[in-house]
């Protein structure tokens, strides 16, 4: 240990346990949702009720693996996390090796080459999975219940995961208690959600009011992915500014971003898009701050 | 500036409330430091309080009589090896005759209190000159004794407040009248219970001796950050620490060089944590070997485990500087990629930003570092910004 010999009683492996801790109701929720309730209905076998945790699992696993690979160390990192929130936000019709492939060649080619200018992994892999999904022509969110039309939903029934959205991120109020546990956890860039859903939520009453009809904004702050985007993938540290102005240009760009993409592709692909787009854009204007910082000198 | 913080540690750590006298090592091995030039030779017999090193502004006096017996290696508290000058105790504890104690401290004149500073090179525990301080200061308004020990488990200082308490209060008192200052402040950490008590017990007598409580945040033992702590102008106080005014006393009053110290053995390492009065050059290892038990697999750190360092005990020696050590096990901590939480910025005290220092050759910030650790405590990565900041580890 380098000096000094105490330390905070925060490390990174604290910080990744909290995220642990506050994802396994959102899979449980997607375990209920998109397995045991498909199962009931008759729209899947008993195997695939285990698919809304095994793509997480997996992507765990892979990460963990990938880690172990490159750093010999058997502990907590951050590529685990990572594959286990991507495997927590692809969609129900992905098949399991295609994730699996593009999961293990994204985050092993980025250990490999440890790749000095950083984006949002999490986002790049998701946009892959989505390359793939339309490729093989299985783009959809929505599970064969939802396909079928069967029952209609409140917002309230929206807001509490009945929405049409990644395979365990349905579940906006539980992304909400999440939300609120990590918040008091002093790492955790707490304003970035609440700056991203504010611009958002700005953008949609100006842009809704010339039609006076806000059940479109409704339906995507209660769906679920914005929600988790923000608080999970947006809040990633390493890829995400510290520093006051930046936090409020990062998130206002995003809240922004994802609006248009939203308008532009749609809810489930924008906030995503967004964030890949951003964390691009300041990795690559730091690079250049930096640049002329050592060249000035 | 960054608000200060309680540090993250073992309260249960508790140190023997009375003070142990080791003060009849064999050997003493007193550091040959850089410059300075060696006055006795090998076989030579030396007597306590002469002179056996010295260089332009400062003397080095031996702490114990006896024989000059060789010279070794040993371990300084900052981890360096040095060259020492080994001495062999006769216990007899002789010294040359010299100018007897005064019986009060109240018919100093500042002038005289000046060349006192200026013939016996008196420096603070900041390594000032005190002699420039005071001409400085005098006429202040205030002076602000600080009695806070920043380092976790270490309590010489605390100890040394409580221990020469009358001492302490005489030497304030008389200061006041020489410098010709109005109040004084004894600032404690409001968990210094002991310290707190035994003051208000005496300060009835010194009507214008004033205790002041501050919380227990780590580095309010610095003077800059204690006086803004309180919200206090430096230009307008005389700050010292506790040390500093028994060192006066030892000099003015007893006409006495300082070769005893207060030194902190603790730590979860050890099963009975203490705090020791030894000779200036003692030998930590034999201190430790007759007197204190330590746990299997536990590291030594000499002045504590923030800005401390790793040594080996068993070569370490008492030198001035030398506060107290630590016991402890080391935990294996990997250090991964810098996460940008940006905890380091936020929490050094001298407004450095150690994570963009790490990307840059920019050297103007580097020099402004204290040394604190309070980066490398907080950095979630482990990342040791501390040493980076400092080039330690720059290329
Ligand atoms: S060690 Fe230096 S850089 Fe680190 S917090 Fe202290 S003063 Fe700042
Ligand atoms: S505290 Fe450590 S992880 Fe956080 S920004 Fe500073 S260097 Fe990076």
């Amino acid at each position: 240990m380098n000096k000094p010999y105490l330390h905070h009683e925060i490390d990174y492996k604290k910080i990744i346990l909290d995220y642990l801790v506050v994802l396994i109701p959102l899979i449980i929720y997607g375990l209920y949702k998109n397995g045991v309730v498909l199962y009931k209905e008759g729209y899947i076998s008993l195997i695939k009720v285990i698919y809304p945790v095994l793509y997480p699992l997996l992507g765990g696993l892979i990460g963990y693996f990938i880690n172990y690979i490159f750093t010999k160390k058997k502990e907590l990192n951050y590529n685990m996390l990572y594959g286990i929130i991507i495997g927590m936000t692809v969609s129900f019709n992905l098949n399991i090796f295609i994730f699996i492939i593009i999961l293990s060649l994204i985050l092993g080619a980025c250990q490999l080459f440890e790749i000095k200018f950083d984006f949002n992994k999490m986002c790049l892999i998701r946009l892959l999975t989505v390359i793939a999904l339309l490729v093989l022509n299985k783009y959809s969110y929505a599970n064969p219940l939802e396909l079928s039309d069967k029952y209609s939903y409140s917002y309230f029934d929206v807001l509490f995961g009945r929405g049409v959205s990644g395979i365990c991120i349905s579940n906006t109020f539980i992304s909400i208690l999440a939300y609120i546990y990590l918040s008091f956890n002093n790492f955790y860039k707490k304003d970035i959600p609440l700056m991203i859903i504010a611009t958002y939520t700005i953008c949609g009453l100006i842009y809704f009011a010339i039609s006076n009809e806000y059940k479109p904004l409704l339906n995507e702050l209660t769906t679920g992915t914005l929600v988790f985007a923000s608080v999970f993938i947006a809040t990633d540290s390493i890829n995400s500014p510290y520093k006051k102005y930046s936090k409020i240009l990062y998130s206002v760009l995003i809240g922004l971003l994802s609006f248009l993409f939203t308008r532009l592709i749609n809810s489930h692909e924008g906030i995503y898009l967004a964030i890949l787009l951003v964390s691009f854009i300041i990795n690559f204007t730091k690079i250049n701050v930096f640049n002329k910082i050592r060249q000035k000198n | 500036m960054s608000s200060l913080i309680t540090l993250n540690k073992d309260y249960n750590i508790k140190v023997s409330s009375n003070i142990n006298n080791y003060l009849n090592p064999d050997y003493v091995y007193i550091p040959i430091l850089k410059d300075y030039k060696l006055l006795v030779k090998n076989k030579e017999i030396v007597r306590k309080e002469q002179v056996i090193l010295i260089n332009k502004e400062n003397t080095i006096t031996c702490p114990i009589s006896g024989v000059v017996v060789g010279m070794t290696d040993c371990v300084l508290y900052n981890g360096i090896k040095s060259r020492c000058l080994v001495i062999e105790n006769d216990f007899k504890e002789r010294m040359f005759k010299r100018n007897a104690s005064r019986k009060t401290l109240n018919n100093i004149s500042f002038e005289e209190l000046l060349e006192i500073m200026k013939n016996k090179h008196v420096y603070n525990d900041n390594n000032e000159s005190l002699y420039d301080l005071f001409k400085e200061k005098v006429n202040t308004n205030t002076l602000i004794i600080n009695c806070v020990e920043d380092e976790p488990y270490i309590v010489s200082e605390e100890f040394e407040a409580r221990t020469y308490i009358n001492e302490i209060l005489e030497m304030i008192s008389a200061l006041m009248g020489i410098l010709n200052i109005k109040n004084a402040k004894l600032v404690f950490k409001n968990i210094d219970r002991d310290n707190i008590e035994c003051y208000n017990n005496v300060l009835g007598t010194y009507p214008n001796i004033k205790v002041v409580l501050v919380p227990d945040l780590y580095l309010l033992g610095k003077r800059n950050l204690l006086l803004k702590h309180l919200s206090i102008d430096s230009n307008k106080v005389l700050h010292l620490n506790i040390h500093d005014i028994y060192k006066l006393y030892n000099i003015i009053k007893r006409n006495r060089s300082i070769s005893e110290k207060l030194i902190t053995v603790s730590g979860d390492g050890v099963i009975n944590p203490q705090v020791f009065n030894v000779k200036i050059g003692t030998n930590i290892g034999d201190l430790v070997k007759d007197n204190i038990k330590l746990k299997d697999g536990v590291s030594c750190i000499s002045n504590g485990l923030m800005a401390g360092t790793i040594v080996d005990y068993k070569k370490l020696i008492v030198t001035e500087n030398l506060q107290g050590i630590v016991f402890t096990k080391i935990k294996e901590c990997n250090e991964i990629k810098c996460i940008k939480c940006g905890k380091c910025s936020e929490i050094c005290p001298m407004n450095i930003n150690p994570e963009e220092i790490l990307h840059s050759d920019e050297s103007k910030n580097r020099e402004k570092c204290i040394n604190c650790g309070l980066c490398n405590y907080i950095c979630p990565s482990y990342i040791d910004l501390c040493g980076k900041v400092r080039g330690e580890d720059h290329e």
